[in-house]
């Protein structure tokens, strides 16, 4: 069946749609006078969709035509379901057209296992080769790395691209055996770690010389689902802490698992957990931004992140000792652990007290949320609200549980559901 | 002190600023002629004096640093808030103490002025992404857009780079301002006529047709949460966003 541009971008951009990754940060290119497009640091959305996510980068399929037959997704060899193929120039020219009329930061390149993973890992390449050299686009762009393709293809991948992922898909081997019984761990973390070193390397390198080519310079991500699997979220965090450490990753994603195929391997969700997703993700920014560790955020004996509080909050209230936090002398490190005060909010106090002593009242004039800071704070060593938590954690713990239940359920729910 | 009035420039307007603070009473209204057609007994008007205005900038420079400046520019560009009073008071008080202020956010005067400058910021940065571009018949192209505040000057640097090579117009159709780039530089335009809906390329349908699609496609069925969608894409901006308007 012959299909035109238009009819496969349906398909494939329907195929990609639960790839998490929007981001377009961490790399900064500047436009060249005879090229097209940079990219800023910071990242930009263009637009949002109707589940509210955010869209910044064209996320397609190359293919969705795959060898594999994962039980979780949708476009596993044994679905009887619309198959298309772009072409490379395809791929380029929607990029670029979409890219002049500023829909999109760039793109984000995945596929399915089309032929072989060496097939498949070629043709992204060959996409991102023919944007960046031939077209001269200085746009972002994200290709999935496969796994078990040839080094020499993913190096390429990696000096056309600005970020490489490698999708870990499950958290542990037991549950990638179970429901992606063709990946194995190994043929995960090989590419990882090859990527990861390529990085450092290249940092290296063009410390030495400016011109080297740079190769994936906004680092690589990875993705998991989230609930289609039994681990607890200690053992998430875990995996994504040392994903973090060991592979010098720059983002993990979570993806909560939605139910696309009936499957006996598969649990039964009524809906995608969204919530626990969205909690991961407060953890995950408590680890990379705050100077969390995944065992001080959760324990052996309290495994998976409380529904009702946020996981700092919920860490704040097994801490007693570490409160109140003076807000006149705190140092930022310190005020980032008060549940509400978050990265704005700490350097605002900063700022702020070099030039007057604050009260409490002076707080909610900057900004500050004092919702649930108030019980953790002493402005000049006044308490910012009774009870004072030090004293009597559980009523606070009450205080905020009513407080959450009452705001989760007109907005959390609403915003999560 | 009689209201000053002031043609409307950000040189004008320090000139007008500067005479206020060397007359050393507190208040001093200053106006844009645009603005004071109401005033019942008309105001002094104001020459606008370049030397005067840079004066005034580079002492507050001394003090405030590029950091003030940026505020004081992002205030001159939220045209619809008492904008002047702001200026005038911000530039006051960084003279009177003597140093940067502009952490001082329990300060009610740097509170304003920081969070409508942050309003303004704000509102560039969601157009750097929110702004839809159409290819013209003659291969350009053309951005119309309603923004609240007068930000078309601050977003043309940012498509400059992106776009070098194209010649593009950005259109503020809600004041008749426009910035071309005709490649190389930029073209500051008044628009008078209305350009209601010039002749688009050839392919230009096919491809606003595939980001539709494409823009509904992408969205999770189960979790659709449009609350969400409206919160980062308010309605008022709908118009021009062409995954949002149906052909
Ligand atoms: S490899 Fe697995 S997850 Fe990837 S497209 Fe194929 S079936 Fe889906």
């Amino acid at each position: 069946m012959f299909l035109n541009t238009a009819q496969k971008l349906d398909i494939l951009a329907a195929s990609a749609k639960y790839d998490v990754s929007c981001s377009s940060s961490g790399s900064r290119r500047r436009g060249s006078p005879s090229g097209i497009g940079s990219a800023a640091v910071a990242g930009c959305c263009h637009s949002w969709s109707e589940d509210g996510r955010c869209i910044s980068l064209l996320k397609i399929l190359f293919s969705n035509v795959c060898i594999y037959d994962c039980a979780f997704c949708l476009n596993r060899r044994s679905n009887d379901i619309p198959r298309a193929t772009f072409t490379v120039d395809e791929v380029a020219e929607l990029t670029l057209e979409f890219y002049k009329r500023n829909y999109i930061e760039g793109l984000f390149l995945s596929s399915g296992i089309w032929r072989s993973p060496d097939d498949t890992m070629e043709c992204l390449a060959k996409v991102a080769e023919t944007l960046r050299f031939r077209h001269r686009f200085n746009g972002y762009i994200h290709l999935k790395a496969i796994p078990g393709a040839d080094p020499n293809l993913i190096r390429r991948a990696g000096l056309a691209a600005d970020r490489l992922s490698v999708n870990i898909e499950l958290p542990t081997e037991k549950s990638l055996k179970l429901l992606a019984p063709d990946k194995t761990r190994q043929a995960i973390l090989h590419p990882m770690r090859q990527i990861g070193e390529g990085i450092v390397e290249n940092r290296a390198e063009r410390k030495k010389f400016r011109k080297a080519p740079s190769f994936a310079p906004a680092g690589q991500s990875s993705q998991l689902v989230i609930g289609a699997t039994p681990e607890s979220d200690l053992q998430i965090l875990h995996l994504t802490e040392s994903l973090y450490n060991r592979f010098s990753l720059k983002r993990v994603y979570y993806s909560a698992y939605v139910p696309v195929n009936a499957d006996s391997r598969l649990p039964a969700l009524r809906q995608p957990p969204a919530l626990r997703e969205h909690r991961l993700y407060q953890a995950d920014w408590l680890m990379r931004y705050y100077g969390f560790r995944a065992e001080e955020i959760l324990t052996p004996s309290q495994p998976d992140l409380d529904e009702h509080f946020d996981p700092k909050t919920a860490w704040a209230l097994r801490h007693p000792a570490s409160f109140p936090v003076e807000i006149h002398s705190a140092g930022y490190e310190t005020l980032l652990r008060v549940p509400g005060i978050g990265v704005t909010s700490a350097k605002r106090i900063i700022a702020a007290r070099r030039y007057a002593r604050l009260a409490v009242e002076d707080l909610q004039r900057i900004g500050v949320v004092l919702k649930r800071a108030r019980f953790f704070i002493t402005c000049g060593g006044r308490y910012g609200a009774e009870p004072k938590f030090n004293h009597s954690p559980e009523r606070v713990r009450r205080e905020l549980l009513t407080g959450s239940k009452r705001a989760s359920d007109a907005n959390q729910l609403r915003l999560f559901g | 002190m009689t209201p000053l009035v002031y043609d409307g420039s950000f040189e004008g307007m320090l000139t007008a600023v500067k005479l206020v603070l060397e007359k050393g009473a507190k208040g001093g209204e200053i106006l844009p002629v645009e603005g004071s057609e109401e005033l019942l007994f008309g105001g002094d008007r104001v020459a606008t004096s370049e030397e005067a205005a840079r004066a005034l900038l580079t002492d507050f420079h001394c003090y405030a640093g590029k950091r003030g400046l940026r505020l004081l520019l992002l205030l001159f560009l939220a045209d619809t808030a008492p904008r002047e009073r702001l200026i005038r008071d911000y530039i006051r008080v960084t003279m009177e103490q003597g140093k940067d202020i502009g952490g001082w956010l329990t300060h009610p005067v740097v509170a304003e002025a920081v969070r409508t400058a942050r309003r303004v910021a704000h509102e560039a940065h969601r157009f750097t992404g929110l702004l839809r571009f159409r290819q013209l018949a003659d291969g350009s192209f053309y951005a119309p857009f309603e923004p609240d505040y007068n930000i078309a000057a601050a977003l043309a640097p940012h498509f400059a780079r992106r776009m070098g090579k194209e010649r593009w117009l950005i259109h503020d159709r809600r004041r008749d301002l426009g910035i071309f780039w005709d490649g190389r530089e930029f073209v500051p335009a008044v628009l008078d006529q209305k350009v209601e809906n010039p002749a688009v390329s050839d392919r230009e349908n096919f491809f606003q047709e595939c980001w539709r699609n494409y823009h509904r496609r992408i969205a999770v069925e189960g979790r659709r949460n449009p609350t969400l969608q409206r919160q980062f894409m308010p309605v008022r901006y709908w118009r021009y966003l062409t995954e949002l308007t149906r052909t």
